[in-house]
């Protein structure tokens, strides 16, 4: 594997624009690359008016900000993954080890059984926030945390809120159940403007420490005593890399539910092609991560006649392509 | 010059303790081995030494100024730390690994300079390793992988080095290799080093100073002609040994008959 391939390199970075691109004239409703071209054109410069017509509703509307959104989640989710398995030092670890997944449930189970007059995203925001605060005061042993019981203190809190969903689901309404089971398999069919708009906001402030200190990612995850040893403050990095991620998961599950797998497989994918150096990592899974949720969406809007959950989709493709790349790789594929 | 004044240690909780009041004192551009059986404290001091356990009570001086307490930036660039080889989670290149070893020297929010890539190749070349710069550090040998991460140690840049049995996986060339490669990296470039080891004879060959510990305490320190005898090494690890003189150096060899 060379050093810097840069032709690879930089096609990952453009990907997300092809694949949005590609999106963009994707859907039940037919409107052709040019029709969509001279949309954009005629909203984008001045002194252009757009007619309002139903491509131009659909196409800005209803598709742009839909792709918009699912490539953020797809930032946000492969961000945060390539930063936990760097702390932790662990490439299975997934932005969801440390309990948000769970708690994000919780918070939506109980809006949508109890609270209606709460938002489901706000609710899931502030428990998925709360559930990885828990794991994080749990593993704090004599003012240490170390790696190890972080990652128990996360599955406990999953336990527990999981346990604590199961409850609501079981005594809740079936109309209801309904809801959060299709909630929680992950969507972006309720995307809008002002949901971008949130996201958007979100992720600039919770990914900006995590992009500039991703050399840091390198000497962490050499493990806790050597970092430290070569004058890392691992403990204030660490909860620096672990607050924002966390924000940033929350932030993307509030507004799609909880899509699985993305955060796991999109920065193996890129270390298996680009190396293991966080400082190309980070950026590039951000593309390879945008890229990959604007085409599951994609395909998850237009495979049927109904609008599928992304969740089920990010497997389905998600899974034979990581085993032919595995099989291909052989044990090289895995870090070793 | 490098001062241990009466170091402490027992873990929290634990009632043992582990250091019972440790002292001595290392001049500078010198090799210094810890000799100690297993359980002897020998880490346990190692860990204090750098920073990564706090001892309960005394002193550790660099030419006078107490290094036991500073953050962990500015301790990075008095003392580095020289792990035992290891296998990382991810293949980075030795480049990269070597990289590393300049994080004292890089802010929070950004990335190496060019600065700090001319002397992570100045390690490497010190070293003689820089042919292996773009292979993965999972791909290479034990005796590479050690050597890779002495080269980090040099581009931290710290005058003191410590080296935490630097021969404990190599084969036997290697050991050689790497033990004179450290020696005299430290007489080249006026460092100190403070080395584990297991084996007395490697001590004896490569060492200025030698300071014996067993169970918590200094049992005797000085250079290895004055030090190493039958008695404190029998003292030491419990075992007979005969002391051969060959060509000025000393060869111990145990005695394995009864």
């Amino acid at each position: 594997m060379s050093r810097y391939n840069i032709p690879l390199n930089i096609a990952i970075l453009l990907s997300p624009f092809l694949a949005g691109w590609v999106a963009l004239f994707m859907g039940a409703y037919d409107i052709s690359p040019t029709d969509t071209l001279g949309i954009l054109f005629r909203e984008v410069v001045p002194f252009f008016q757009n007619p309002d017509s139903p491509e131009r509703v659909i196409i800005i509307d209803i598709r742009l900000p839909r792709i918009l959104l699912a490539g953020l989640v797809g930032v946000a989710l492969s961000v945060t993954g390539v930063t936990f398995q760097g702390i932790f030092r662990n490439p299975l670890v997934d932005p969801f080890i440390l309990g948000i997944s769970a708690g994000a449930a919780f918070g939506c189970a109980i809006s949508m059984g109890f609270l209606p007059q709460l938002p489901i995203q706000i609710m899931a925001f502030v428990f998925g926030l709360l559930a990885v605060a828990l794991a994080y005061m749990i593993a704090r042993t004599q003012g240490e945390i170390s790696r190890l019981p972080l990652i128990l203190s996360g599955i406990i809190i999953s336990a527990f809120f999981t346990a604590m969903v199961s409850i609501i689901k079981f005594l809740i309404d079936p109309m209801k159940l309904q809801n959060i089971v299709y909630w929680l398999m992950g969507s972006f069919s309720l995307a809008d403007w002002n949901y971008v708009r949130i996201v958007g906001i979100g992720l600039l402030i919770s990914l900006v420490p995590i992009f500039f200190m991703r050399w840091r990612l390198n000497v962490m995850s050499m493990g806790d005593d050597e970092a430290r040893a070569m004058g890392v403050n691992v403990k204030r990095d660490r909860l620096i890399f672990i607050a924002s991620s966390t924000i940033a998961v929350s932030v993307a599950v509030s507004v799609s539910g909880i899509i699985g797998w993305v955060g796991l497989m999109v920065p193996h994918l890129i270390r298996m092609m680009t190396g293991p150096d966080h400082r190309s990592l980070v950026p590039l899974s951000m593309a390879g991560g945008a890229a990959f949720m604007i085409l599951a969406d994609t395909i998850a809007r237009n495979l049927t006649s109904f609008d599928l959950p992304v969740g089920i989709i990010t497997a389905i493709i998600g899974a034979p392509f990581f085993i032919y790349l595995l099989k291909r790789g052989g044990r090289d594929s895995w870090g070793k | 010059m490098l001062e241990i004044i009466d170091i402490h240690f027992s873990h929290s909780g634990g009632d043992a303790e582990i250091l019972k009041g440790i002292s001595f004192r290392i001049e500078s551009g010198n090799v210094t081995v810890l000799l100690g059986p297993n359980g002897s404290g020998k880490t346990t001091l190692f860990q204090c030494i750098a920073g990564l356990w706090r001892h309960n009570s005394g002193r550790i001086l660099l030419n006078g100024a107490d290094i036991g307490s500073l953050p962990p930036e500015k301790r990075a660039k008095t003392l580095a730390v020289v792990p035992q080889e290891h296998d990382p989670p991810f293949p980075y290149s030795v480049l990269d690994v070597v990289l590393m070893g300049r994080a004292s020297h890089v802010s929070l929010f950004s990335t190496p300079s060019k600065e700090d890539y001319r002397k992570t190749k100045e390690a490497m070349e010190m070293i003689g390793i820089d042919h292996l710069a773009e292979r993965p550090y999972t791909k290479i040998s034990g005796g590479e992988r050690q050597l890779v991460l002495v080269a980090r140690a040099l581009a931290q840049e710290a005058p003191l080095l410590l080296l935490d049995e630097p021969t404990s996986h190599l084969d036997f060339r290697n050991q050689i290799m790497i033990l004179k490669k450290i020696r005299d990296i430290v007489k080249h470039k006026g460092l100190t080093a403070l080395v584990t080891l297991h084996d007395p004879n490697h001590a004896a060959l490569f060492s200025d100073h030698i300071v014996m510990l067993n169970a918590g305490k200094a049992l005797a320190d000085g250079p290895p002609n004055e030090i190493i005898s039958q008695e404190s090494l029998k003292a030491l690890y419990g075992v007979d040994v005969d002391i051969i003189a060959h060509n000025g150096s000393s060869i111990i060899c145990p005695r394995i008959q009864d």
